[in-house]
């Protein structure tokens, strides 16, 4: 063994490892996708509070869970479904994201209707849970400015909290568009880069 | 590099083909035979050679499944095959740096 077929061990190696690399990188769909939605959900219950059309509030935000569930569900599916490889950091965050949906559900959903808080207490509630899940994106796929966009969620959690105007909705549009869809474009730019490299 | 550190190198990862396989597998949970067989650049046959020996000495795990319709060979690489693939690259380093000597 010489010094050139040590060298065609390592360039090997180093192939293989940045081949992989570009097929594993998260595309921020999921991301992208779903942000966009919230976003519209929100402005629609933000509407139907400023028409005072209360009544409607709750069942559109469940259709809005349900659909971002769906949304996120068919998104995975569809790519785990062309993916050639099932890497680390994508269960990782999948499996966080299910952790991190069971509580949000609870907060959102369960302990209002068990009158442990008002209704209103949940978009100050739930920010902090969202904050979580873009900070361990941030940590998962070594993105250090989507680390920081999950300041966005807990300023914004305390900013909800303090807020009673009835356009606080437009906060939440803010939050959701700075806080969970630009982190899915910086996933999309790091994946183009690897795509492209 | 001495006579004794050649001899030292696993003999089933000192294959291009193999060494590529683990490298890869190292890195993900699970690859399925195409992306190995694109990434290498092998006929499936070849790949499949490789794949069984690896397998047979306990580097690697592969399942047979269907995704939908389609039939799909996924490999994973396990403790055992980590382990060595890490030793390996241990081995590497240390004939570079006795090289360099």
């Amino acid at each position: 063994m010489n010094n050139n077929q040590i060298q065609q061990e390592i360039s090997i190696i180093k192939k293989m490892i940045e081949k992989t690399k570009r097929e594993t990188a998260e595309s921020g769909h999921f991301f992208i996708a779903i942000g966009i939605f919230s976003a519209a959900a929100t402005f629609a219950i933000g509407m139907l509070e400023f028409y005072n059309l209360h009544n409607l509030v709750l069942p559109t935000l469940i259709i809005a869970v349900v659909a971002c569930g769906l949304i996120g569900y068919l998104t995975v599916t569809s790519k785990e479904k062309k993916e050639k490889l099932t890497s680390y950091p994508k269960t990782i965050f999948y499996n966080m994201m299910l952790a991190c949906g069971i509580p949000g559900l609870m907060v959102m959903f369960l302990y209002p209707l068990l009158k442990v808080y008002p209704w209103n207490l949940i978009p100050a509630l739930v920010p902090l849970i969202m904050g979580i899940i873009v900070f361990s994106a941030g940590v998962i796929f070594e993105l250090r400015y989507v680390k920081w966009c999950s300041l966005v969620w807990w300023a914004g959690a305390l900013i909800m909290a303090l807020t009673k105007s009835q356009f606080r909705f437009l906060i939440m549009i803010a939050i959701i568009i700075f806080g969970w869809v630009l982190p899915g474009f910086i996933l999309n730019k790091q994946y183009k880069n690897r795509i492209n490299e | 590099m001495s006579h004794e550190q050649i001899l030292k190198l696993d003999p089933l990862i000192h294959v291009p083909a193999r060494l590529a396989i683990l490298s890869i597998l190292i890195m993900v949970e699970t690859a399925n035979f195409t992306f190995l067989k694109e990434s290498i650049g092998t006929t499936d046959g070849n790949l499949s050679t490789h794949l069984t020996k690896l397998e047979t000495n306990g580097f690697i795990t592969i399942k047979k499944a269907f995704k939908g319709k389609k039939p799909q060979t996924t490999c994973a690489i396990t403790n055992k095959g980590r382990t060595a693939f890490t030793r390996y690259l241990d081995q590497l380093e240390q004939i570079i740096r006795t090289k360099k000597k």
